[in-house]
């Protein structure tokens, strides 16, 4: 526990103080590197550039958050439109085709099966669920950053999901 | 799906493992623009660059500035050339420390 978001930020303003913004890149920088992860189907690299992208515009633009939204939902949505930006400049490749279901431990979801299968969702979908489920992000929060209605966050949040389980469906579940 | 690998997939899109920072911030720090003391420090260097230009280049132009305003009476219209020009080293200087920093 150390000084607040909004602590670090005035010492940023005030006078300039780089140890204050490093703390601030510190504390976001795995929340919002994990979002432009899911945000690129699991480009590492690249999530990692944009992340970069990210916080150095937090830092021109710092003077625009107002305190009455967590810096975080800021943080994200600067993450959400530099990836878009970056995305309409150059659309990332087809996703390889997911490889077919097989049996899988009942107890856990393979982790790289959900990211090739993240990776074949709608564009809407994957940027619903990434931000629906980065942490601490509630419905309404993500309606905002992405400048949708909320009903309609909810409806690719729910196409995205039911796409990930047919998808991950185990190849023994409907035998006998 | 059975509602065990409902919950597991719920499960597994919440889990957000926590990513080492590994240098990023770093590597961030690195492409913020220099600190204001720094810009400061460019702009005045670029003023006492610009100054020794000037001084250099026009000597003549100095001097005759200086002699007009000893001379008495036509101190006005060469105060006014002085500032002239001061204005457009001062202009020429943070023009130049604005290139230095972009």
């Amino acid at each position: 526990v150390g000084p607040s978001d909004a602590e670090l930020v005035a010492r940023v303003l005030a006078v300039d103080d780089r140890r204050a913004f490093a703390a601030l890149v510190r504390r976001h920088q795995s929340a919002v590197r994990g979002l432009l992860r899911r945000l690129t189907a699991g480009d590492g690299a690249a999530a990692d550039d944009l992340a970069q992208e990210v916080f150095v515009k937090a830092w021109r633009q710092l003077r625009t958050w107002r305190g009455d939204a967590r810096l975080a939902t800021w943080l994200y949505r600067i993450a959400w439109t530099t990836w878009a930006s970056a995305s309409r400049r150059a659309p990332s490749p087809q996703p390889p085709p997911p490889e077919p279901p097989r049996p899988f431990d009942a107890s856990a979801i393979d982790r790289a099966d959900l990211a090739r299968a993240l990776a074949t969702l709608r564009e809407e979908e994957r940027t619903a669920l990434a931000l629906t489920y980065a942490q601490d992000v509630t419905h309404e929060e993500a309606a905002e950053i992405l400048g949708w209605p909320v009903g309609t966050l909810k409806t690719h949040v729910l196409r995205g999901k039911e796409r990930l389980r047919r998808l991950l469906v185990p190849a023994t579940e409907g035998t006998p | 799906m059975s509602p065990e690998h409902l919950d597991r997939l719920e499960e597994e899109l919440a889990r957000e493992p926590y990513l080492e920072d590994g240098g990023f911030t770093a590597r961030v720090m690195g492409r913020l623009p220099p600190p204001r003391r720094a810009r400061a420090t460019v702009l005045a260097l670029s003023g006492l660059a610009a100054a020794a230009i000037g001084a250099a280049t026009l000597p003549g132009l100095v001097a005759d500035l200086l002699r007009t305003a000893a001379a008495g009476p036509a101190w006005l219209p060469a105060g006014g050339a002085v500032a002239v020009g001061a204005t457009l080293a001062l202009g020429a200087a943070a023009g130049l420390g604005r290139l230095l920093l972009e």
